[in-house]
Parts: structure tokens; C-alpha cells; sequence
């Protein structure tokens, strides 16, 4: 018999009334330190069964029916729970298991099959990884100090102590068809801060820059007016723009998800030409990491600006490099120099 | 036309509807218990308002189990008319067959007063005999009445003209005051896209007769009439 508890709390985005009641009580009764209250529902399930991984999905799969309604709520599963006879993953800190090949379908998965899959479900399979050995993988990641880790077959085969070297989308692409071997890379989480994030109201706006993304084929590019975010490190473009654009190689691609205002996307990585010109019309092209974001209209990209085209954060400005004035007399952005001029 | 109006264990508002149905409207009507499993005579299923299985866990979710709603989803899915008052619009959201989800009021009190409601969609069999735009007086009495729905979901709701019902102030503007519950741009009620499916929080049977402060309620029912003959 396994103990099992459940945590379902509202998704973030949504508005917690009860915690806000709560946190005024509390501010009542002087306890003026408080700065946020959410309220969740907390399950304790019994359960038969001796294997960790197979209770957990069981939980998971009745989060999902019942438990929790995930339109508007996040749940978290925690199979350890006060139950010594049962074996389990231990908690951060301790020892992580190794991931092992019964407790995960992504093994057993070979190249072609990965193929198949449409980017939701490459996305899912990421996601799927990181939840059932997010442990591991920190553990794998402090032991070297690494910034991103390889992961092929259950082994770290590769890691690196910056992004820099990290492989992009289509190289890790290359060597799966390769060597006919699925590879899994996993990052320090895409870091987006989540500094001026409240709603855009009357007499707010985004800061906008004019940029062009071009193709191998200078002849094929595409126009964007991409919102400029200091406050993230990651320049992130819709997959259906460069797709339409026929800016987007059709080999394969390694999915991946990370998340941003509590929601998670998927995206894959992928180096871009981006085209610049400065006021004296000099143009430069640098290459600059961009996170390529499936499902754009519904992705947290767009909650916010619906009708943002791409988001350029701190490693364009850096990568391009360009001078930028945001001028908030005309709200204009002016390129005053690029590299080159 | 032959009604069923569903009861589930804490149900409260299944013979207020059973009443304008029979006595009002004068049409057939049967209740059907949350245990059955055959919807197969009737024409449209009423799921009425109350607290099913006292809205443990969340408003609607158990009720959404229980044996009766596959048969619902069946019903459905032969094209056939349902509707779903305040818990009942609650469970249709549980049960998937309308998008979004509830959840508490803002204010985080129980509201129970008329609200005014505008006819967004007089394209359903609930609303066709009503004038667009038309404002209802018709009252809510809730707890969990804030409805959500993701952008997307959103979007598609207004691209595909679902949404039936918005909250309005007496002239008929959609107003922030005039939301009662802190629903997503006002919304009061939603239509399936297949548009047999109508879920809202107001009670229209609370509403249907001159012996009560307002007749309003009586023209939904009398709009699922009107296509009928």
C-alpha cells in the first residue's frame, strides 16, 4: 500500500479570490509581511501497487480526469510521501535515480518513429523527461557545473559550462539521423524574467524594433516589428512565420518545452540571420540564438500582446551587437549604429 | 416536445424547471435520475441548478461521472437539445461539452439578484424567438459563476458566435459593474459550435411566469418551442 499526496492549486494567471481574501485577513490581524496567498486543495490517495513510476502515472492520469481540471488548475503528485516501506525517489538533495528505461516510452523510441510525432507531442515527450527525472538531471547538471547536459540512452554523453556551445535544434537533429539514436538535450531553464509583466493597460506599450530575418538564399526573408525585452535573455519567433516564410529547414528538429507565466510551450532552437539597419542605412547581420516557438497564437508569447510578431530579448542586442535609443518622448526606437558603421 | 430534466443527489432547482415546463409550457416532461442510462425519448435534457454531490471538489466534476451523463454526451451527440442552468452549465464545462471552466466569483461572496443580459446569438435553438441584442431580465444565485476560458478558446468562441449571453448594465452595455461574478469579458452564457449545446448561469425558470417580478426566463423556452412544430 502506497501512500500518495496530491497538490492542485489555481494555474497563476488566474485571479485567486480566496487568497486575496486571505491575504487581507492576514494584513488585519498585522501581519503586514505577507505578500501573496494562493489557496489549493491538498489529496491524500491509498493505493495498491509497489512500483513508484506506475502509481505515479495511475495519479497523474486521475489529476487529469477528476482530481484537478486542468483548464484552470496545476497539480503536483508525490508519490514519496510517508511511506517507508515503499521504495521512491528520493526528494532534490539526496541521491537521484538514473532514469531507468522501463520508466520512460522515449527510450525505447527510435529516430523514425520520433519523425512521426507532431511538435506537441515532441514537446510532450520533453516535458514528459524532465517530470519523471527532473531530479536526475539537476543532479547531473550541479555535478558538472553544467549548463546543459546530452542525454542519449540514459547516459550523459555530452554537457557544456556555457550556452554558447550548446547544440541548436538541427545539429542535434543531424546526429540522431546519424547515428540512429535518440538524443535528448536538457538546459538550465530559458531564462525569462518575469519583470514588467503586468497587463498592457491604457498609455503602457512595448519598446519595438524592425528587423528582417533572412535565409541562406538572401532572396528569402521575412519583415518582423518584434517587441523588445531587456528582461529576457531568449529571442523568440513564432514557428508558423518562419515556416511560411520558408525560413524554416524541414529536417528534423528536437522539441523542447520550458515555461513562462506558469505556461508551458515548446520550442525548438535554431541560430538566425537577422538583418538590421541603422538610421545612416548601414545594415548588419548577425547570428542570434533564436527560440523557435510553436503554436505562437496560444503560446504566453502572445497573452499578453496578441499582436506581437517575435520577441527580441538581451542576446540580440548582445549577438548583432547594435546601438538602440528607445525614446519614450516620439516612442521610437532608433538604431543609431550597428557593429560595422 | 418531451423534456427530461436530470437529478443528481443535491440537485435543488430540478422542480422549479419540472414546473414552467409542465405547468407553463404544458409540454411532457419526466425526471431522470443521475443512475440511469437511456435519454433516448426525449428532445432535450434540462440539467437544473443545485449543489450535485454538493459540489465536492469542484462544481460539477463528480456529477460529470455519474452514469446518466454518458448518456447526455450520447444525446448530444445525436444532435439533440440540452441545457445546462448555473450548476448545470457547470457540469456541461466538467464534461467537456462546452469549452472553458468556472470558477469563484470574484468578490468571493454567493451572489443571488437579477442581472440584466443581452442576446448575443439569436442563432441556437435556445434564443431564435428572441431579438438580438435584446436585454433579459433574469436572476443568477451563485457562488462559483466566474467563467474562464484561454485565449484561444476565446477567440474561437467569438469567431464561431457561441457566446449567447453577456452581462449588461439596463441600457445594455457591457460594463465591469455590471459583471456580477468577474466572468471573462462579461460572459453569461455559451452555445456548443454545433449549437445544440446551451450552458448559462442566469435561472430562466426562476422567471417564466407574470405571478413573478419578471417574464423573461419564459422566452428561452418558448424559443426550444418555436422549432418544434
Amino acid at each position: 500500500m502506497a501512500k500518495v499526496e496530491v497538490t492542485i492549486q489555481l494555474k497563476p494567471s488566474l485571479m485567486d479570490a480566496q487568497g486575496v481574501t486571505i491575504n487581507k485577513a492576514l494584513h488585519n490581524l498585522g501581519y503586514n509581511e505577507v505578500k501573496g496567498v494562493r489557496i489549493g486543495k491538498f489529496v491524500e490517495l491509498e493505493i495498491d501497487g509497489d512500483k513508484p513510476a506506475d502509481i505515479e502515472v495511475r495519479v497523474r492520469e486521475m489529476c487529469e480526469k477528476l482530481l484537478a481540471n486542468p483548464i484552470i488548475e496545476d497539480y503536483q503528485v508525490n508519490v514519496a510521501a510517508g511511506n517507508p516501506a515503499l521504495e521512491v525517489r528520493e526528494p532534490r538533495t539526496a541521491h537521484a535515480t538514473k532514469p531507468r528505461v522501463e520508466d520512460w516510452r522515449g527510450f525505447h523510441m527510435s529516430v523514425s518513429e520520433y519523425e512521426a510525432l507532431d511538435w506537441k507531442e515532441r514537446g510532450n515527450l520533453h516535458a514528459e523527461f524532465q517530470q519523471l527525472h527532473g531530479d536526475w538531471i539537476e543532479q547531473q547538471m550541479q555535478e558538472r557545473g553544467a549548463k546543459w547536459i546530452l542525454v542519449v540512452e540514459g547516459a550523459v554523453i555530452a554537457f557544456g559550462l556555457s550556452w554558447q556551445d550548446c547544440p541548436n535544434s538541427l545539429e542535434l537533429g543531424e546526429q540522431c539521423l546519424q547515428s540512429q539514436k535518440m538524443h535528448w538535450l536538457f538546459e538550465k531553464l530559458l531564462c525569462i524574467e518575469e519583470t514588467a509583466w503586468s497587463p498592457l493597460s491604457e498609455g503602457d506599450c512595448y519598446p519595438t524594433i524592425s528587423l528582417e530575418i533572412v535565409g541562406n538564399n538572401p532572396s528569402v526573408s521575412v519583415q518582423l516589428t518584434a517587441d523588445f525585452d531587456s528582461g529576457s535573455n531568449a529571442t523568440l519567433v513564432g514557428e508558423s512565420t518562419l515556416r511560411l516564410a520558408g525560413l524554416l529547414p524541414s529536417r528534423l528538429m528536437l522539441i523542447q518545452t520550458a515555461s513562462h507565466l506558469g505556461r508551458t510551450f515548446q520550442y525548438a532552437s535554431l541560430p538566425l540571420s537577422v538583418l538590421v539597419t541603422d538610421e545612416s542605412g548601414n545594415r548588419q547581420v548577425g547570428e542570434v540564438d533564436g527560440a523557435i516557438v510553436y503554436g505562437w497564437e496560444g503560446s504566453p508569447f502572445t497573452s499578453i500582446n496578441p499582436r506581437r510578431e517575435a520577441l527580441v530579448g538581451r542576446n540580440f542586442l548582445l549577438s548583432l551587437p547594435a546601438c538602440i535609443e528607445l525614446d519614450g518622448i516620439t516612442r521610437h526606437t532608433r538604431i543609431t549604429k550597428v557593429s560595422s558603421g | 416536445m418531451t423534456f427530461a430534466v436530470l437529478v443528481f443527489p443535491g440537485s435543488n432547482c430540478d422542480m422549479d424547471c419540472h414546473h414552467v415546463l409542465s405547468n407553463v409550457l404544458r409540454q411532457p416532461v419526466d425526471y431522470v435520475f443521475h443512475h440511469e442510462t437511456d435519454l433516448s425519448k426525449f428532445d432535450c435534457v434540462v440539467i437544473p441548478g443545485g449543489f450535485s454531490y454538493g459540489d465536492y471538489l469542484r462544481c460539477g466534476a463528480v456529477a460529470r461521472f455519474s452514469p446518466v451523463m454518458q448518456a447526455v454526451q450520447d444525446h448530444v451527440a445525436a444532435g439533440k437539445l440540452v441545457i445546462g442552468i448555473c450548476n448545470g452549465f457547470q457540469v456541461l464545462l466538467e464534461a467537456g461539452l462546452l469549452p472553458g471552466a468556472m470558477v469563484r466569483n470574484d468578490c468571493q461572496r454567493f451572489v443571488c439578484k437579477y442581472v440584466n443580459l443581452r442576446t448575443e446569438s439569436t442563432d441556437t435553438p435556445f434564443t431564435r424567438r428572441i431579438n438580438k441584442d435584446a436585454v433579459l431580465r433574469i436572476p443568477v444565485a451563485h457562488g462559483e459563476g466566474c467563467y474562464y476560458a484561454d485565449e484561444q478558446t476565446l477567440r474561437e468562441l467569438k469567431e464561431k458566435d457561441q457566446v449567447v449571453f453577456r452581462y449588461v448594465s439596463p441600457e445594455g452595455v457591457v460594463t465591469p459593474e455590471a459583471n456580477p461574478n468577474g466572468s471573462v469579458e462579461n460572459i453569461a452564457g455559451i452555445c456548443n459550435a454545433e449549437r445544440n449545446v446551451l450552458g448559462m448561469m442566469p435561472h430562466p425558470e426562476r422567471c417564466s411566469e407574470d405571478l413573478l417580478t419578471s417574464v423573461d426566463g419564459r422566452s428561452i423556452f418558448e424559443s426550444l418551442l418555436a422549432g418544434s412544430v
